[in-house]
């Protein structure tokens, strides 16, 4: 027995030695790659889930069809008997082409069988439309709309941030930091509606996010156009977001000004600017880069309601339509892509991490 | 710290003012104030009902701006007959054969003429199409002109249709049920390039409604299903197609789509119908069709000019017809045909629970139609503008008869009546318990989208709790809700409504017929549970295969008085309609009635 065991431990080190071997030699290396792998684990436990809580949510897209057919209105001149043609039996045909009679953990399965082997996201199963056309056509539209909520509130947070900490205590100061509070507690729906209300009333802007005329028909004006159409959303977008970031910053940068490095930075004499963007600012860097992969995974899901309230052509509304349909395979798509983004951001942010902290050294305490 | 005190004071202080009782008003009185300013209202609006009148000459030239929910979910034929929005896309390429004229009560050609042919003696019928000479499938921008023949017909009936693989909803429709109980086919035959008939095995009294189909491309389906099967039948047009290769025999060619953001159409200058001028209808050259998914940016988007018309919800009302100088008009008709209704569950799965011996008895559901207050529904959720819904076929109903009238209007007495005929009666506290001494308490299930059906629930529960009965309002997902409905059966009573509007007095087979999937109260019946049951699907039987308007008549009378008298649905209320137009659009050509909705197919842009 002991023999054995020694043979499987003598195994395993044999097995495991290139990893070991990988993690002294390239310890920044061998833990990216370990957020990967890892990145891989919760993503196939995240396609399991939405598997599984689609199975419990009540029907199927044939259902959603069998509903359509039934109380959709389509007479109107006469050349349908719409309620006449309803067949159960038809259904059960459509659903077992479907594979959706099987247990749901045999369709997921199937599904990364098809994204893995064959890389082939498969057809939308209402539309028959590949959901890779689906997601690409509007995966831009979200990209560049969360990207520059991103950018605008990290700027912005900073600038703020940082110059609120040195007036920490004014009623300036004050006054941000209980506007923050508000715009961080204010209900994000509600901001989006008061604007387009606003935007309705004076008719300053319009009340859709979207230019009514593509990028090809006059590119110039387009992107004037979008710049109009966009800002009230992105407004609503950025004040949402800058609240708590902004008192994250100031909250950071407060608590680096007492530490005692600062104290002895200060007692040599170095300039009080240099204390602030030499030392403390680089110190507020690291809960930001931490926050940044959240903030943006927040704006993803956020944007939906902007997307519906505004008529934002991104992958939040594709995905809103395609669970009300319980078309599994563009939900299931669009929520494992959206989840890979978050999560190659947390993966970046931890990369940046260690780039920008001299401290954080993988593999070498 | 003082100033901060008043401020904080005069908060506090408007706050309990705000909540003070005074500010309360009651139900009467927001009955009469939800009522009043019904006729100031509607005097804003225009009527204009379409009678047939001939249209004057419109002018070219224009763009039609409108929206839409949501994206299509494709271009192909079969997929749009399971999706509404689908279809409204693909609808606009496409031509029908015979069109339904709703005031005249009649059926007129359109893409084909008819010849309805019957054989009284050997109980069997014909209808003769002939296309029309000068119907084309064409390309945008392109010189490519194909005729549109028989084939075309012929094919998509047999080989799509007909087809069980490909799954189209009108595969059923191909088949009639003989008088000894069995299915017999109804065959198509080419006669020639423009003829073809439809053999049905025995005669029908609609052959039209049967058969009245949309034209669609063999030349893009024949080859697919070659290729492919059904399944390549199903794949074809899909969004990602480029929809300028889709060919249109209708008014408009699809020349743009762009997924979230919009559809563009130009129009077909190839299109049969032309006006006096010989002019191609329609006279607008292009529509954008937005696809804005929110109700309330539609309606901004309308007030801001950037679409061109708007049907008004009931809260739209002041603002709209309260603007001066408006840049539109608005539209009234005299209210929609068809109406939601308030349905009891007569299955037999729930026999052991009080509910069903309850709701299997007419006179328990005469006396809730009997408690059901029409007049405070209508002001109260509809502002006044609505009418009670009395009648089982609409005006539009060849057999429409206003002798035929619901008898069970809002009478309390008469509904403690017809419930002391059945053993139900208030107890000292009021409340109402049957022979058995139950409380009669259900629920009322209604849909979780529909805040109208949340007020008329709450006026249900409100106007029963009177007579010491106990309602439970359930708000339920819809998807749920049909569920219950088609497979659980465990729901008690609901609101809902159903696609139709009786029109024609055979359709509707699954919800009348006692062994349709749609027979909301006691679906798939195996034979008939009660008489009156019996004699609907006798009666609807009789009526669907007796030509003689006579003998029909006779037939439908008796059909539409069971249905009122035994109450398995009660109907609720007729919402009048209201519809906006943007006044650049010169209103000479446009209608709007309850008949046939907004007729804009002539409109043109103002001089």
């Amino acid at each position: 027995m002991k023999a054995l065991l020694q043979k499987l431990s003598g195994i395993a080190r044999t097995l495991f030695s290139p990893i070991h071997s990988l993690r002294r030699s390239f310890p920044l290396l061998s833990y990216i790659i370990g957020r990967f792998i890892i990145m891989a684990a919760m993503l196939f436990l995240l396609g399991f889930a939405v598997f599984g809580l689609m199975e419990l949510a009540p029907g199927d897209i044939v259902d959603q069809i069998m509903i359509q057919q039934l109380f959709s209105e389509n007479q109107s001149r006469g050349s349908s008997r719409t309620n006449e043609t309803v067949n159960m039996e038809q259904y059960e045909a459509q659903r077992a082409y479907l594979g959706l009679d099987q247990p749901f953990y045999i369709q997921y399965f199937r599904w990364i069988n098809r994204v893995v082997v064959y890389h082939d996201l498969g057809v939308s199963l209402i539309s028959r439309a590949p959901v890779s056309f689906l997601i690409a056509s509007r995966l831009f539209n979200s990209l560049l709309l969360n990207l520059i909520s991103l950018v605008l509130i990290t700027v912005f947070s900073f600038i703020l941030g940082v110059y609120f900490s040195a007036k920490a205590g004014t009623r300036t100061d004050l006054a941000v930091t209980f506007f923050a509070l508000v715009l961080h507690a204010f209900p994000g729906i509600l901001l989006l509606i008061l604007l387009q209300l606003f935007a309705s009333v004076t008719n300053l802007f319009p009340v859709t996010a979207y230019p009514s005329f593509p990028f090809s028909e006059a590119p110039g004006k387009f992107v004037f156009s979008y710049a109009h159409h966009v800002f009230l959303p992105l407004l609503a977008s950025f004040l949402g977001g800058i609240g708590g970031t902004l008192r994250m910053i100031r909250a950071t940068m407060l608590d680096q000004l007492g530490q005692p490095y600062i104290t002895s930075l200060r007692s040599r004499g170095i300039a009080e600017w240099k204390v602030y963007f030499f030392h403390a600012f680089r110190n507020t860097l690291n809960p930001y880069i931490t926050g940044s992969a959240n903030l943006l995974a927040g704006l993803f899901s956020g944007s939906l309601i902007l997307e519906i309230i505004f008529a934002y052509p991104g992958i939040g509304r594709l995905m809103y339509e395609a669970v009300l349909q319980e078309d599994i395979n563009l939900v299931l798509s669009n929520i494992m892509f959206i989840s890979f983004l978050v999560l190659l951001g947390m993966v970046l942010a931890d990369i940046l991490l260690a780039l920008v902290d001299p401290r954080i050294r993988y593999g070498k305490n | 710290m003082n100033k901060m005190a008043l401020i904080l004071g005069a908060v506090l202080a408007a706050a309990l003012f705000s909540c003070s009782k005074s500010d309360e008003i009651s139900i009467e009185e927001a009955e009469a104030m939800a009522g009043g300013g019904v006729d100031e209202m509607v005097a804003k609006t225009t009527a204009k009902p379409y009678k047939g009148q001939d249209f004057v000459s419109g002018k070219l030239g224009g763009t039609w701006n409108s929206v839409m929910i949501q994206d299509p979910k494709s271009f192909n034929l079969l997929i749009a007959e399971t999706d509404s929005q689908t279809a409204g896309v693909t609808d606009m390429m496409l031509d029908y054969l015979v069109d339904y004229d709703r005031v005249k009560r009649e059926w007129i050609p359109h893409g084909a003429s008819f010849e309805i042919i019957a054989d009284e003696a050997a109980d069997k019928l014909d209808v003769i199409y002939t296309l029309r000479d000068d119907l084309y499938w064409t390309w945008y921008n392109s010189d490519r002109k194909i005729k549109v023949t028989s084939d075309d017909i012929v094919f998509w009936y047999n080989e799509i249709r007909g087809d069980p693989e490909c799954q189209s909803s009108g595969y059923y429709q191909q088949f009639l049920t003989m008088e000894d109980g069995s299915d017999a086919h109804i065959e198509i035959e080419k006669i020639d390039d423009r003829r073809f008939v439809f053999h049905f095995p025995r005669i029908v009294a609609e052959p039209l409604l049967a058969t009245n189909m949309d034209i669609a491309p063999r030349i893009n389906y024949e080859e697919a299903k070659k290729n492919g099967g059904a399944q390549g039948v199903m794949d074809i047009f899909s969004v990602n197609t480029d929809p300028k290769n889709i060919p249109s025999c209708g008014q408009w060619y699809l020349v743009e789509y762009i997924p979230g953001q919009r559809l563009v159409y130009k129009r077909n200058p190839n299109y049969w119908e032309k006006d006096s001028n010989n002019v191609s209808i329609p006279y607008y050259e292009e529509e954008v069709v937005r696809i804005i998914p929110d109700e309330n940016t539609r309606f901004l988007l309308f007030k801001q000019g950037e679409t061109e018309s708007w049907g008004l919800r009931p809260e739209d009302m002041d603002e709209l017809l309260n603007k001066p100088n408006p840049d539109y008009t608005v539209y009234n008709n005299d209210g929609a045909l068809s109406a939601s209704f308030w349905a009891f569950n007569q299955n037999p799965v729930n026999a052991k629970t009080p509910q069903y011996s309850w709701f299997v008895q007419k006179e328990f559901r005469q006396a809730m139609s009997s408690l059901l207050n029409r007049d405070r529904i209508i002001n109260q959720v509809y502002r006044g503008l609505a009418s009670p819904k009395l009648y089982f076929f609409p005006e539009t109903n060849r057999y429409f008869d206003e002798k035929i009238k619901l008898a069970f209007l809002y009478d309390t007495k008469k509904a403690i009546e017809l419930f002391s005929s059945i053993g139900i009666k208030q107890d000292e506290q009021g409340i109402m318990r049957d022979r058995e001494n139950r409380a009669i308490e259900f629920n009322l299930t209604i849909a979780s989208d529909n805040s109208v059906t949340n007020d008329i629930a709450s006026i249900i529960a409100d106007e029963l709790s009177k007579v010491g009965i106990k309602i439970n309002i359930r708000v339920l997902d819809f998807q749920k809700l049909v569920e219950q409905l088609t497979r659980t059966f465990d729901w008690e009573s609901l609101i809902m409504g159903l696609s139709g509007d009786n029109t024609f007095p055979s359709q509707g087979s699954n919800v009348w017929a006692s062994d349709g999937n749609l027979h909301l109260w006691n679906p798939n019946q195996e034979s008939p549970a009660t008489e009156w049951e019996a004699r609907v699907d006798y009666l609807y039987n009789e009526g669907a295969y007796t030509v003689d308007e006579e003998k029909a008549k006779v037939i439908w009378d008796e059909f539409q008085t069971i249905i009122l008298e035994q109450s398995p649905l009660i109907y609720l209320v007729r919402p009048k309609g209201f519809w906006a137009l943007g006044n650049r659009w010169d209103h000479a050509n446009v209608y709007y009635d309850n008949l046939r909705g907004a007729e804009t197919s002539h409109i043109f842009l103002k001089q």
